[in-house]
């Protein structure tokens, strides 16, 4: 017979991992980082990456996953030090293959492949969205960090010391314009929204 | 004054428009497909900025990133321009005398991935149990040395049957076809490796460190090996004296 896997330990493990990720818990992460940054690392640096696409990466891998897990339970078959390192492996590729337009081997480990391109597509817009962000005026960021917390226009009108809740109103529908026209002008738009 | 239409496909979707203008608004909508991709742009706005828990969780990931490199950098920490000029002339004239001497009385480098080829040991696989079932069909790519295929084949069935002796050698199977970091990721999940597998999963973690030429752990997992494999701890013993040299 082959040899089982300390099946107890492998899943309290796993279990640790995702809950970790799941509550965004610090230490958690921390030890992810101290385990299997390297090995991604290295494999990124051997595929014409470098220190910074690693650092990418595992973040990616990271958002990922906490993405997965809030779309609820799910299955791994293989341990999570494997399914990590075949996520960020994916991502690699697939960033390689989308920049380099070239062919690249894509990974057959056993992972959910289309909740990790939603992943990226989504962490796409998120970094158009907030380098439009940056090209705004001060006020006009202020406004809209403030309604996208949910913060009533009567609150954004006292913090900001408008005049009323009708000209936070209005300040937001002008930024949020200025905004779209931002992002619109930005060359990753067309690559995202066609 | 008539609002705007951006205005009015803000107001239609923070839901801030009466019924009627609810109404008229989505039929102009369903006419004009320029408003519909504006409409899907401003709603991907919205749920993305407006996921306070993923900003969260994305800042927390940047942080970690960065908190950890600068601890690896804190041994060389960033001072004022003047302190920056003599570093650096110091660097200039330190290396300058370092390469002096390396040339002078380095041996010739060690090339690792020579000695992970050197010592690597093709580990015979499990004699067959019965007819060809699954398991050993994938071994056989093993045997037959083809390593690219065998190494996630081994590593998919592995998982899948919780099977660590296939699990080991998909890492052997990585290594041998050069790819350490997979080598090592599914080798770092053997964690505690089974008894009796130990000294094998260490001896060729051991191997998968150097060939990333990370001599420190290779050395911390070859003395793991231990004489229950007495060929693998003669091997084992050998490299590590090579290594200290």
């Amino acid at each position: 017979m082959p040899k089982l896997l300390n099946k107890t330990h492998t899943h309290r493990r796993m279990n640790k991992y995702l809950k970790g990720i799941k509550n965004s818990d610090d230490e958690i992460l921390q030890e992810i980082y101290a385990n299997f940054y390297r090995p991604l690392r290295t494999f990124v640096e051997n595929n014409r990456g470098t220190e910074t696409d690693a650092k990418d990466v595992f973040q990616e891998a990271l958002i990922a996953v906490y993405r997965r897990l809030r779309k609820g339970d799910f299955v791994i078959s293989a341990t999570f030090g494997t399914y990590f390192f075949s996520v960020g492996k994916y991502i690699w590729l697939k960033k390689i293959k989308d920049k380099m337009r070239v062919a690249v081997i894509e990974s057959e480990a056993d992972i959910d492949t289309e909740t990790v391109e939603e992943a990226l597509r989504e962490e796409k817009k998120y970094e158009l969205f907030r380098d439009g962000m940056t090209r705004l005026g001060n006020d006009c960021r202020r406004v809209l960090e403030l309604f996208f917390a949910r913060v009533t226009y009567k609150e954004i009108a006292a913090r900001m010391n408008y005049t009323g809740e009708e000209y936070a109103r209005r300040k937001k529908y002008l930024c949020t314009k200025k905004l779209m026209s931002a992002v619109k002008q930005d060359e990753r738009f067309a690559e995202i929204y066609n | 004054m008539k609002k705007d239409k951006n205005d009015r496909l803000q107001a239609y979707t923070d839901n801030e428009m009466t019924a009627a203008e609810k109404a008229a608004f989505a039929a102009e909508l369903q006419a004009d497909a320029d408003l519909q991709n504006d409409r899907r742009l401003l709603r991907d706005m919205n749920r993305i900025l407006g996921d306070a828990e993923l900003v969260a969780f994305r800042k927390q990931a940047t942080d970690l990133v960065d908190k950890e490199t600068e601890s690896h950098r804190a041994a060389t920490p960033q001072t004022g321009k003047i302190m920056w000029l003599q570093r650096l002339t110091a660097a200039a004239a330190a290396l300058i005398l370092c390469l002096s001497l390396y040339f002078l009385l380095q041996p010739a480098p060690v090339d690792y991935t020579a000695v992970v080829q050197e010592y690597f040991v093709e580990y015979p696989r499990p004699t067959s149990r019965g007819p060809a079932d699954r398991r050993s069909l994938i071994f056989d790519l093993y045997s037959n040395k083809n390593y690219a295929e065998a190494a996630p084949a081994l590593e998919k069935f592995g998982n899948e049957n919780k099977d660590s002796e296939a699990l080991f050698f998909a890492g052997t199977a990585y290594l041998a076809a050069n790819d350490a970091a997979a080598a090592l990721a599914v080798l770092q999940d053997l964690d505690p490796p089974p008894t009796a597998l130990a000294p094998q999963v260490f001896y060729y973690r051991g191997l998968a460190y150097l060939q990333r030429n990370d001599r420190e752990n290779a050395v911390l997992q070859l003395e793991k090996v231990t004489e229950s494999n007495p060929f693998l701890y003669r091997k084992a013993g050998e490299l590590l004296q090579r290594l200290r040299k």
